[in-house]
C-alpha cells in the first residue's frame, strides 16, 4: 500500500511537472489554443413578392422589379424584396450567397406557375436577385435585404399564380 | 533506492510526456469535421407573383361617335349625344334627319379586379371644311347614373368575367356661321388595372 501510493504520488509528479525533470535537458513551452466562433446562421423574414401584373399586349420584354419599377407591364399590388436575418460572432466578416433552390442557379429564382409546366416564357419566368457579398455583422447581426427584377416578361406568359424557392447561404470567409 | 526512484522517474515521464504531447497535438490538429458544421448555414425564402389577364378596351358595334347632320343657325350653339342612351338633343342648331350614334366600348381583363378608364383628352377638335370645331366628351357606365357626367378618370370593377362597358357621348360646339362640309377628330380612351 505504501509502495503504492509512492508510485502513484511519483507518477502524479512527473505528469504534473514534466517541465521541472525536463530542465535537467532542454526545455520547451508550447501553446494550445482554439478560436471558437459563433455558430453563423441565417433565417427568412420576408419572402419576395412581385405582386399582381399584367404584361402589356405585344410585348416580349417586360420587365418588373420588386420596388415595383415596370416597363411593358401594369403592375397592381404591395411588391416586396425578401430579407435573411443573420446572426454569428461579434463584428466578423461573412459570405452571403443566393441561388435558385432547385437548379442551383446562382442570383436567379424561377416562378413557374402552380400546377404548370414550368416552361419559361409560357408558364414561367425567370428573375434575377441581387444582394450576393461580403457583409459584415454588427454586435453579431446583421440583415440582409434580396432584391429582384423579372425580365424578359411576355404578353403570352399564362395568368395565374406563380412561385419559385430561393435558397441563401452564409459562411465564415 | 536512488536508483530505484530514478528508474521510475524515468519511465513514468516518458508515459506522462508522452501524455502532454497527446494532449497539445490534439488540440493543434484541425477539426474539420466540427467546423464545417458550424461555419454555414442557409435559409430559403419563396418568390411570388400574380399574372392578370392583359387589360384591354374595344369598341363594339360603331366606331364612331357620330352627331349626324345639324346646321348653324346663325348663333353660337351645341349638340349633344347622351351615352347609352344615344339620343341627340340641340341647343341653336337644327337637327336634321340621319342616325347619331354614342360610342360603345368594352374592358377586358381579369375577373374582379378594379381598373382606372380615362380620356387623356377629353376636349377633341374636330377639322373640316371650316373653323374647327371643339367636342367635349363624357362617359356613362352600368354603375353609374345614365347620362350624369362622371370626372375621369373613374375606377370600376370588372365582371366575374372580366368584362365592364363603357359608353361614351359628348357635346359639340358649333359656331353660328359654322362652314358645311364633313368635320372628324380622334380620340384615345385608356385602361389600367388599379
Amino acid at each position: 500500500m505504501k509502495k503504492l501510493l509512492l508510485s502513484t504520488a511519483a507518477l502524479a509528479v512527473i505528469t504534473l511537472s514534466a517541465g521541472a525533470v525536463q530542465a535537467a535537458s532542454n526545455t520547451a513551452t508550447a501553446d494550445a489554443e482554439a478560436v471558437v466562433l459563433v455558430p453563423v446562421s441565417v433565417e427568412k423574414d420576408q419572402d419576395m413578392n412581385f405582386g399582381s401584373f399584367a404584361v402589356n399586349v405585344g410585348v416580349s420584354n417586360g420587365t418588373l422589379k420588386t420596388d415595383g419599377t415596370a416597363s411593358g407591364v401594369q403592375h397592381t399590388g404591395a411588391s416586396a424584396p425578401a430579407k435573411f436575418e443573420v446572426t454569428g460572432a461579434g463584428n466578423f466578416s461573412y459570405i452571403f450567397s443566393v441561388e435558385d433552390d432547385a437548379s442551383a442557379a446562382h442570383d436567379q429564382v424561377k416562378l413557374s406557375l402552380i400546377g404548370g409546366t414550368g416552361t419559361v416564357g409560357t408558364d414561367a419566368m425567370v428573375a434575377t436577385l441581387t444582394g450576393a457579398g461580403n457583409y459584415t455583422l454588427s454586435f453579431g447581426s446583421d440583415t440582409v435585404t434580396v432584391s429582384g427584377e423579372l425580365t424578359d416578361l411576355v404578353h403570352t406568359l399564362l395568368p395565374g399564380s406563380y412561385v419559385g424557392t430561393m435558397k441563401a447561404t452564409v459562411t465564415y470567409p | 533506492m536512488s536508483f530505484h526512484s530514478n528508474h521510475l522517474e524515468t519511465k513514468s515521464f516518458r508515459r506522462g510526456l508522452s501524455l502532454v504531447s497527446a494532449l497539445i497535438l490534439g488540440i493543434s490538429l484541425p477539426l474539420t469535421s466540427v467546423q464545417a458544421a458550424v461555419i454555414s448555414n442557409t435559409a430559403t425564402a419563396t418568390a411570388s407573383a400574380v399574372i392578370f389577364a392583359p387589360l384591354t378596351v374595344v369598341v363594339t358595334g360603331s366606331s364612331t361617335l357620330n352627331f349626324g347632320k345639324i346646321a348653324p343657325t346663325g348663333v353660337v350653339g351645341t349638340v349633344t349625344i347622351e351615352p347609352m342612351a344615344g339620343s341627340r338633343s340641340a341647343s341653336n342648331v337644327a337637327l336634321l334627319p340621319s342616325l347619331p350614334s354614342d360610342l360603345s366600348l368594352l374592358v377586358n381583363g381579369e375577373p374582379n379586379e378594379t381598373f382606372i378608364l380615362d380620356i387623356p383628352t377629353p376636349n377633341v377638335t374636330l377639322t373640316g371644311a371650316g373653323s374647327s370645331m371643339i367636342l367635349d366628351l363624357f362617359t356613362a357606365f352600368p354603375d353609374s347614373i345614365s347620362g350624369v357626367s362622371e370626372a375621369l378618370p373613374t375606377t370600376h370593377t370588372l365582371n366575374v368575367a372580366g368584362f365592364f362597358p363603357v359608353n361614351v357621348g359628348g357635346t359639340l360646339n358649333v359656331a353660328g356661321d359654322q362652314a358645311a362640309g364633313t368635320y372628324s377628330g380622334t380620340f384615345d380612351v385608356s385602361v389600367t388595372y388599379q
